[in-house]
């Protein structure tokens, strides 16, 4: 492979990088309407609790985790908002990912189809203050999705467990399961099957990183530099 | 969005999620199952106390165990009934708005455990002669800050409480 060749697939792979930054980054954008909508989400627990108790209240029912709809029969409150926060967190995650998928990055094939010379526009035409910006964005982004990600994972298996400790504790040995526990137990589910994805999201952290850090470096080398 | 808009937005769900968890926490529930038996001609009074601070719906359902014949209910108003079948009553309570003032617990004969943050016990007094036992329970119209519903059971019953109070 040629020198000339070899800086052209560098600058395709960066092209690549920065589309997923770029991702990343369109999907942030999104975070003002998903912060009220999950305030929305939680606006809606409010409303829901309010209306069980005032039926509860009216019926007058004796059990608070439930609502009565006939005589000793109760829909369990657990169950109404466990599909809840379903509802609610695949609409969070539509909106999230339709963000994402719309987020375009530079298209510089035309360019790299020219080589060097190709190359050298590219340089030149970039926006190389935009793109660190667009970079930080991404990075911070990539942390807030991650931590909601692993919340909506800890939650999921939170659920399932709960409903299965529930089912082998409490009707098999007619014994409550502690929530600590439960919830101890989701950790390490979570941890423990979502070790790849925690180090590949590692990596994809360390790889913006470096990808900021070689940027910045190559665009104050470009500042200092006429063509 | 523009930022001044997502501003007010954040601050008025904030508001309103602070209000609607605010009235559930409001909201108490109790329910309990007491057993009343006669000792020589004394019966059993039962008593439930609701704090002012909520508005109250509850339910007494008394089933009457007839091996030793009827069974007679008197309340403080002066009504006396006599069953033979399961009876079941409901009462409610207004809330007093603004409420405030109650800070200790108060318990009385029945020795309940009333509190603003436990707003609604009951419980029950055994041994207590039928003809003196309104004087004795007459301090419990009396208070500020709860409301009661007493009665008095002559013989064997099983008499389970619901109360439901919130705001």
């Amino acid at each position: 492979m040629t020198e000339e060749n070899r800086a052209v697939e560098i600058i395709r792979d960066l092209q690549k990088s920065l589309e997923t930054s770029y991702r990343y980054s369109s999907a942030g954008t999104k975070f003002p309407q998903v912060f009220l909508m999950i305030l929305y989400g939680i606006l809606g627990v409010g409303v829901i609790s309010l209306a069980a108790n005032y039926y509860n209240y009216v019926v007058v029912s004796a059990f608070p985790g439930g609502v009565e709809i006939a005589t000793g029969s109760y829909i369990n409150l657990d169950v109404i908002w466990t599909l809840y926060l379903a509802v609610v967190s695949i609409l969070v995650y539509r909106m999230l990912k339709k963000a994402f998928l719309e987020g375009k990055g530079a298209n510089w094939e035309e360019f790299l189809k020219e080589g060097a010379v190709g190359i050298l526009r590219i340089v030149e035409n970039t926006d190389w203050e935009d793109v660190l910006t667009i970079l930080r964005k991404a990075k911070v982004v990539f942390v807030v999705l991650s931590v909601l990600e692993f919340t909506v994972a800890l939650g999921l298996a939170y659920v399932i467990l709960f409903f299965v400790g529930d089912l082998l504790m409490g009707e098999i040995f007619s014994t409550p399961m502690s929530l600590y526990t439960i919830l101890g137990v989701s950790l390490t589910v979570i941890i423990g099957l979502g070790d790849k994805a925690i180090s590949r999201s590692y990596s994809e952290l360390w790889h913006m990183d470096s990808l900021v850090a070689e940027l910045r470096w190559f665009y104050l080398e470009f500042r200092g530099t006429q063509f | 969005m523009k930022p001044r808009i997502w501003k007010v937005m954040v601050l008025t769900l904030s508001l309103f999620i602070l209000f609607t968890f605010g009235i559930n926490e409001t909201f108490h529930y109790y329910g309990q199952s007491f057993y009343t038996a006669p000792s020589g001609a004394n019966g059993t009074v039962v008593v439930i106390g609701v704090g002012k601070n909520i508005e109250a719906n509850g339910r007494i359902i008394i089933n009457p165990v007839l091996a030793n014949g009827s069974e007679e209910i008197a309340f403080q108003n002066g009504t006396k009934l006599t069953i033979s079948s399961p009876l079941t009553l409901s009462f409610h309570f207004p809330a007093r708005i603004p409420s405030g003032g109650a800070s200790g617990t108060f318990g009385g004969a029945a020795n309940l455990s009333l509190t603003p943050n436990s707003p609604i016990d009951a419980g029950i007094v055994q041994n207590i002669p039928p003809d003196t036992w309104m004087n004795r329970f007459s301090s419990y119209g009396q208070s500020s800050y709860f409301n009661y519903y007493v009665f008095y059971v002559s013989s064997y019953a099983t008499v389970q409480v619901n109360v439901v109070g919130g705001l």
